[in-house]
């Protein structure tokens, strides 16, 4: 599905040596636990949306157990938006990295309401934190 | 970094200095982290540094912590002077009722019909449109009085996202709400009649449209449509089937609730009195000083005190710029309301509605329907700019007493019917000044961005430094960001 979303973008066969080689950056600085422990604090701008283990009910977003990797708007019990239901893609570093910096700008009539995070290395460490979960 | 613990543990093997007992000997007390101002926002963010194990100190001017949350307890109907309205996607605030076991109730505040007193003339709701009184044209002879203001800047509004407010994109609507229908070819009739509840000259319309869109966020939630959108005044509240909350919301026992327990969590860290008039950051950690001589020192400060009260405060180094300006320059808006129960049906001997809106002294008188446990209804008399500054100006005594003797002479089928409980004016607070900041015409352009940049080690919370919420969850919205900063930094 990624490689499709990049032809679309991109335009160029050869670029998905280049995509593959994004992900494979992505996945080392994701397993990093430190920057898990980091992206554990940061957590507190998600927390009051979204449950980590799927057992206590939802809040106003879904859970976010097993979100890394998890299709979008996948949990049967969750009202997405019209505008997340279109979508076709699975929760990767890079869609997360793009939704956390501005999910409007990923999916424009999402309705999470979110100001984004700014600093690319606490996005980094945010989803080292949500592939452990 | 020394901890409280540590500086109790360090007082105690001087005994001698405590007993001298001498303010000016007392060395400042330390923290990682100092909040001035115990409202929402700053008990929140408190509250989030000391989850992330940060040492707190909370310094509220005032003997009361909560800020624009204020429950008047002491009150029979208990009514609520401040915030308490809590709406059902407001997910930090439902979250922290959650973690302090307090219950949301839906709101029970039904506006009963409005008519108009306009010109020395009454006219019911349902005969607005075909009245000689209004002298509105096409399309908006159909929108009642009341709500002309509200529903022009509704019909205006380009924004679609919450943040879109800070695009640069939509700078163009950073006018007066005025310039804003001029240039929509708005009739004359309909300007006057926005201008009664609306500050025409000295509110941005950029800032009120961020409101609306994000009421209509509230409003289309979770794919289904709850409400008419545009109805600022009370409305029949609903709860949909099968979901925990109402469109709107209030917390059991009152909203002052939840500071009150935000502020037990946080235990001794939370000092009352404590009215800040410098934040020193020349040295190598924040010295706040408060007016009594008390000195505190902390890595990082959070200011949660509205601007209209921190431009008080001496900050070094200077502010500077764009943000100098906002602390200085931003504009506040107040809301008076007085608070009574209706003794009689006053509406069964005129024929008139029991909610009014008119352009003389009153403002609106809001009828309210019984709540199940209570026999009579109940009313609130609500001002906002321009009328809120106009009756702000008389002592209690007398402005209840120029409602009560107002009311019953535009209305003499009220006289003997109302009877006045309390009134609470948020301009008269002087340590607020006002209900809600309010962006003049140009401000949101000239500073909104800027504004809440982290200036050295003091950051800024505080609803008048959110980014796209709106009420109580804007408070609670700035106060994690402050927090994450900080967090970030530390």
């Amino acid at each position: 599905m990624r490689i499709r979303t990049m032809r679309g973008k991109l335009g160029g066969v050869g670029l998905l040596a280049l995509s593959l080689a994004g992900a494979a950056s992505w996945a080392q600085a994701e397993d990093d636990p430190a920057l898990a422990a980091k992206g554990k604090q940061f957590f507190m701008l998600c927390q009051s949306c979204h449950a980590i283990d799927d057992s206590s009910g939802m809040r106003i977003g879904p859970h976010l157990k097993g979100v890394y990797g998890r299709p979008v708007a996948a949990l049967d019990d969750f009202s997405y938006s019209a505008a997340l239901r279109e979508q076709d893609f699975a929760w990767d570093g890079e869609k997360l990295d793009a939704w956390l910096k501005r999910p409007y700008d990923l999916v424009p009539g999402s309705s999470m309401s979110f100001a984004g995070v700014a600093s690319e290395d606490m996005r980094k460490a945010l989803i080292a934190y949500l592939k452990t979960l | 970094m020394v901890t409280r613990r540590n500086l109790i543990k360090g007082a105690a093997a001087v005994p001698l200095l405590s007993t001298l007992g001498a303010p000016l000997l007392k060395a400042a007390e330390r923290s990682s982290v100092i909040v001035v101002g115990g409202g929402l926002s700053g008990l929140y963010s408190a509250l989030l540094l000391a989850d992330a194990g940060l040492d707190v100190t909370v310094l509220e001017a005032s003997q009361r912590i909560g800020g624009r949350v204020y429950t008047r307890d002491g009150v029979e109907t208990r009514p609520e002077f401040g915030a308490s309205q809590i709406g059902r996607t407001y997910a930090r605030v439902i979250n922290l009722c959650s973690r302090l076991d307090l219950k949301l109730i839906p709101e029970h505040r039904n506006l009963m019909p409005m008519s108009s007193y306009l010109e020395q003339n009454w006219v019911r709701s349902d005969q607005w449109a075909d009245s000689p009184l209004n002298r509105m044209v096409g399309d908006e002879r159909k929108m009642q009085p009341a709500l002309v203001g509200s529903q022009l800047l509704s019909k205006f509004n380009p924004l679609q996202n919450l943040d879109d407010w800070l695009n640069p994109k939509f700078a163009d609507y950073d006018v007066s709400i005025l310039e804003l229908m001029q240039r929509n070819n708005v009739s004359p009739a309909a300007i006057r009649l926005a201008g009664i509840g609306n500050d025409l000259y000295g509110s941005s319309a950029l800032g009120l449209m961020q409101e609306k869109t994000r009421g209509l966020f509230d409003a289309r939630f979770g794919n289904q449509e709850v409400e008419e959108i545009d109805r600022p005044y009370g409305f029949a509240n609903r709860k949909l089937e099968g979901e925990s909350l109402a469109r709107i919301n209030n917390i059991e026992g009152g909203c002052s609730r939840m500071p009150e327990a935000m502020a037990a969590a946080l235990g001794d860290s939370v000092q009352t009195g404590k009215m800040v008039r410098a934040i020193d950051m020349s040295g190598d950690r924040a010295e706040v000083r408060c007016v009594d001589g008390s000195r505190y020192t902390a890595d990082f400060v959070i200011s949660a005190l509205p601007f209209s009260v921190l431009r008080n405060v001496s900050i070094y180094p200077l502010l500077q710029g764009p943000q100098a300006d906002a602390v200085h320059k931003i504009g506040y808006a107040g809301t008076t309301r007085a608070f009574g129960f209706i003794e009689e049906p006053y509406w069964e001997q005129d024929g008139f509605e029991p909610s009014f809106f008119t352009d003389g002294t009153i403002h609106m008188l809001w009828a309210l329907e019984k709540r199940p446990d209570e026999d009579k209804h109940r009313f609130m008399v609500v001002f906002t700019e321009p009328a809120a500054s106009r009756i702000d100006q008389f002592p209690k005594d007398q402005a209840l007493a120029l409602m009560e003797s107002e009311i019953a002479r535009i209305r003499p089928s009220t006289k003997g019917k109302l009877r006045f409980l309390d009134m609470y004016g948020w301009s008269n607070n002087t340590f607020i000044r006002g209900c809600r900041h309010m962006f003049k015409p140009g401000q949101i352009n000239a500073f909104a961005r800027e504004m809440i940049v982290p200036h050295e080690r003091l950051h800024f919370a505080g609803e008048h430094t959110r980014r796209s919420d709106f009420g109580m969850e804007s408070a609670l919205e700035s106060g994690e960001r402050a927090a994450f900063e900080i967090i970030g930094r530390a």
